[in-house]
């Protein structure tokens, strides 16, 4: 064996990870070769300086920093799939779509009880995401979200809203509380 | 295997504790290997907190194909490269020559070894540590400081155990070389 292919398996040699045959061949070599011998001895000194590096101890308030940082409605992390999202993404797509395509047509007017509860699903999509308490806390909010609509879309019950005083608003409210629950689920999923 | 898989299920239905258990149990792995990348303590303790916030996040993904412990180390190799890519973190690193000759052993040298005190020799080979390009570095880190295997060093940087190899006998033989010639001008 030649010097220059011992010692390039002597890493290896030392570390134990070269296969019988190899491993014989680098101990007959070094036995006959001082030069080899010596690189050996160094690779082995240095295995025994970089195994003895001391580690260093992290700061003792570590732990609670990074619970600080984790620990907030913002954060909580996504066990699995949560379907009623997935609807509630669907649903929210498809009405903002809707209400942009309806605030086009130049005639169209919705009835009030309809443009009270389109501002009542505006309020509930920012709402209700922020508050990311399940379900419960989605119906919990839709009363009270119900009542804030009506009072969005001002006027005497049984008269129709024109489009353009409905539309843009619960769009923009709809449009956000989609792109956060987009988020929240890729978010969760990578 | 089993506490692994119990301690991701209490963090994923949000106990708390779980997951300070968690951080207890590899914030000295994560924090020393943050430590060897990053230049100073403080960006390391940033390297280290964002490495767990990752882990955090990302828990509903880990799937247990590979030991908790790996994957966390993935997270942490990829948090430290992320890191070092900042402009105010880039430095010029050792050439790490692929054919060098005469590779010096003077740490053998009984001489050189009088002249060191240990701790000195340690704080030199921290100093070189340091010049190594992030890639040996990390290999180097994560064989020694932390006992992993070449199969598992091989996982968490997501290369070939060839590349780990590589990376490792040419950040060693780095080291001797410097070493000497350190140890010859002392």
């Amino acid at each position: 064996m030649e010097c220059r292919r011992c010692q390039e398996l002597i890493a290896d040699f030392a570390a134990g990870d070269l296969v019988p045959i190899q491993r014989d061949l680098v101990r007959q070599h070094v036995a006959s070769c001082p030069d080899c011998r010596q690189v050996l001895a160094a690779e082995r000194r240095l295995d025994a300086l970089l195994s003895q590096q001391p580690l260093a101890r992290p700061p003792a308030d570590f732990t609670r920093r990074v619970l600080g940082r984790v620990i907030s409605p913002w954060t909580v992390p996504v066990p699995a799939r949560r379907p009623w999202l997935e609807g509630v993404l669907i649903a929210g797509v498809v009405l903002t779509v809707l209400a942009w395509v309806l605030s086009r047509a130049a005639n169209f007017s919705l009835p009030r009880p309809l443009a009270t509860l389109w501002g009542g699903l505006g309020q509930l999509s920012v709402e209700s995401f922020a508050a990311m308490s399940g379900p419960l806390g989605i119906l919990q909010q839709l009363g009270q979200s119900l009542v804030r609509g009506w009072a969005l879309v001002w006027g005497q019950a049984g008269q129709a809203v024109p489009a353009g005083d409905w539309g843009l608003g619960p769009m923009v409210l709809l449009l956000g509380g989609a792109t956060w629950m987009l988020y929240e689920y890729f978010a969760g999923e990578h | 295997m089993g506490d692994e898989r119990d301690l991701v299920r209490g963090c994923l239905q949000g106990d708390q504790r779980a997951f300070a258990r968690l951080v207890d149990q590899y914030k000295a792995l994560v924090f020393n290997l943050a430590l060897r990348t990053v230049p100073d303590r403080e960006a390391a303790e940033d390297v280290a907190q964002e490495t767990f916030v990752r882990v955090y996040r990302n828990l509903a993904s880990f799937r247990g194909a590979a030991k908790l412990s790996t994957w966390i180390y993935q997270i942490a190799y990829r948090t430290c490269l992320e890191e070092l890519q900042r402009p105010h973190h880039r430095q010029q690193y050792a050439f790490l020559d692929e054919d060098s000759e005469g590779v010096g052993h003077s740490l053998s040298d009984p001489a050189a070894e009088e002249v060191f005190a240990q701790h000195e020799l340690r704080q030199l080979l921290d100093y070189h540590m340091a010049r190594l390009p992030p890639r040996p570095r990390l290999a180097l880190t994560l064989y020694y400081l932390h006992d992993r295997r070449y199969q598992e060093i091989a996982q968490i940087m997501e290369q070939p155990i060839g590349t780990v190899k590589t990376h490792l006998h040419r950040a060693k033989r780095y080291l001797r070389q410097y070493m000497s010639a350190e140890g010859a001008n002392a």
